[in-house]
């Protein structure tokens, strides 16, 4: 019989500044916390998958794995997808572990966003997380990116500029629900309207969280962890990129691709098809939320509403918990945490738990398929998950 | 501290020479005739390596905006507020610029523009764009 992988293991640090830590100290405390929820051992690890810092060492992961005693590996290696490396990982995790490469894999990243001496501004210029040369000059960093798609999406469907407001006040509310998650105070439509313009149309209450954090998950066979009833299976990832300048993401590709139409419909389609499942199965959606913006393109690429109705979708209450559709249950990127490198892992591992059944308060009632998807770059990097039950 | 300056290489050098001289340039495939942004070494839609140097006419249409209110970090913090705009060009090609010379409430996707320069250092010029004429 074919070897089948399954998540078995995921640890999170707290979200809270921790500056005693170093980044890779970081890594260490949210990979120990996945392998012993996994109930197996860092000396079963032999495989190691991490998401390093935008200015890690080309070493990093070797670096990580010193810091946790994993000598030998026979697969040992970083990732360069931001924001989208979440299921783009795991898809690679699946295909080491199925094929016999390993036989356990450690996926892991930690960062400090929040307390890092370097940030901003200084992350641009030292890295290039978005072009140096012809964008940043103009005074183009992270959330003017994202103005730039908001505003021309709330042009192409006549919306007002209040249109994406709903998702931030959902993800607040699922926030309270959340013992981990930072900002845990109620906001209603009219505190999002009155947070200050950042870069329009997004105000402060549209953008995500800057904070410390780690997240680790582990990939083994099926029943090979101490838990196999908590084993989570991945029945279908599917991964698209496309371009990096924003000229040349509002070209497109001439088949339906733009700034505002972007490829996550291909990496959904791909995970939809692999799963065998439709929109309307599914349980949960996890959806990554950089911005607001940023889940409003990818709900509307996966075909979970039509073009230009995600914010009156997500204002009637269609993706609060005992809606239709609950999103984003652990707050996502705008409430909960954005610890950078580790971002969409907290979505991830949101995905798991409500799988596993382990949410708490915030427990999506008889949760069987869950949707996780990841961004990054603007809008470019795209990766789409569907978890169930394993066993 | 200085507003972040492009670098120059081999490839963007006629790039920023042109702009410097107000004439700005962008390079045209001579394999499939479409002009590209940004300078490079290859032809984005075809591959092809052979280009020349064509002036542009200066004319485009606001495709999307920003208004940058919070700065970007200390370089920007007098520059505020300050538009960010993609302009996509009469010759086909969608580029990054500052809108200046324009109030934020007069800015509308689908507005005509026209090409001015910035001269930021005695080596740098910036294209910007601004109210037609």
């Amino acid at each position: 019989m074919p070897t089948t992988a399954v998540i078995a293991g995921t640890g999170e640090t707290s979200f809270q500044d921790l500056p005693q830590y170093s980044d890779v100290g970081i890594c260490v405390l949210a990979a120990t916390a996945a392998v012993a929820d996994a109930g197996l051992t860092m000396k079963d690890i032999d495989g190691l998958l991490v998401q390093p810092p935008f200015f890690a060492s080309p070493r990093y992961h070797i670096l990580v794995s010193e810091a946790l005693g994993i000598y030998t590996k026979t697969w040992c290696d970083s990732t360069s997808m931001g924001g989208a490396s979440p299921g783009a990982q795991l898809q690679l995790a699946k295909w080491a572990v199925e094929s016999g490469l390993c036989q356990n894999v450690l996926l892991v990243a930690g960062e400090k966003l929040r307390t890092v001496e370097m940030g901003g501004s200084e992350i641009m210029s030292e890295s290039g997380a978005h072009n140096m040369d012809y964008e940043f000059p103009y005074g183009a960093t992270v959330p003017s990116y994202y103005g730039l798609v908001a505003q021309r999406y709330l042009h192409e469907y006549g919306l007002e500029e209040d249109a994406l407001h709903p998702i931030a006040v959902t993800a607040r509310k699922h926030a309270a629900l959340n013992p981990a998650a930072l900002k845990r105070d109620p906001i209603t439509l009219e505190d999002v309207a009155n947070s200050p313009m950042i870069t329009t149309p997004l105000r402060r209450l549209e953008c995500s969280l800057v904070n410390d954090g780690g997240a680790a998950y582990v990939v083994t066979r099926k029943g090979a962890s101490a838990h196999p009833s908590r084993e989570v299976a991945m029945l279908g990832i599917g991964v698209a990129e496309s371009y990096y300048h924003v000229g040349h993401l509002v070209e497109g590709d001439g088949r339906g691709h733009d700034l505002v139409r972007t490829v996550a419909d291909v990496s959904g389609r791909r995970a939809f098809e692999q799963a065998g499942v439709t929109v309307e199965d599914l349980d949960v959606a996890e959806i990554y939320d950089s911005f607001t913006i940023t889940a409003a393109v990818q709900i509307e690429d996966l075909g979970i509403t039509g073009r230009g109705e995600v914010g009156a979708f997500v204002r009637e209450g269609n993706m609060d918990l005992g809606g239709k559709l609950p999103m984003n249950t652990h707050g996502g990127l705008l409430s909960c945490a954005h610890p950078g490198a580790c971002g969409g892992m907290t979505h991830m591992i949101e995905g798991v738990r409500q799988i596993r059944g382990e949410a708490g308060e915030r427990q999506v009632p008889d949760c069987e398929l869950a949707l996780v998807t990841s961004a990054s770059a603007v809008t470019s990097n795209f990766s789409a998950t569907i978890l169930a039950g394993a066993n | 501290m200085p507003r972040p300056l492009p670098r120059i290489n081999r490839d963007s050098a006629p790039y920023w020479q042109s702009a410097k001289e107000h004439n700005l340039k962008l390079q045209r495939c001579t394999q499939c005739e479409r002009l590209r942004f940004y300078p490079s070494l290859s032809c984005h839609y075809c591959g092809s390596l052979e280009c020349d140097w064509t002036p542009i006419s200066g004319r485009g249409v606001v495709y999307t905006y920003s208004v940058v209110h919070r700065a970007p970090g200390a370089p920007f913090a007098d520059l505020v507020p300050m538009i960010v705009a993609m302009i996509t060009l009469e010759e086909g090609p969608t580029m990054m610029a500052n809108l200046v010379g324009i109030e934020e409430a007069e800015v509308r996707i689908g507005m005509p523009v026209a090409l001015d320069y910035e001269d930021v250092t005695d080596e740098i010029t910036l294209p910007v764009f601004t109210a037609p004429a």
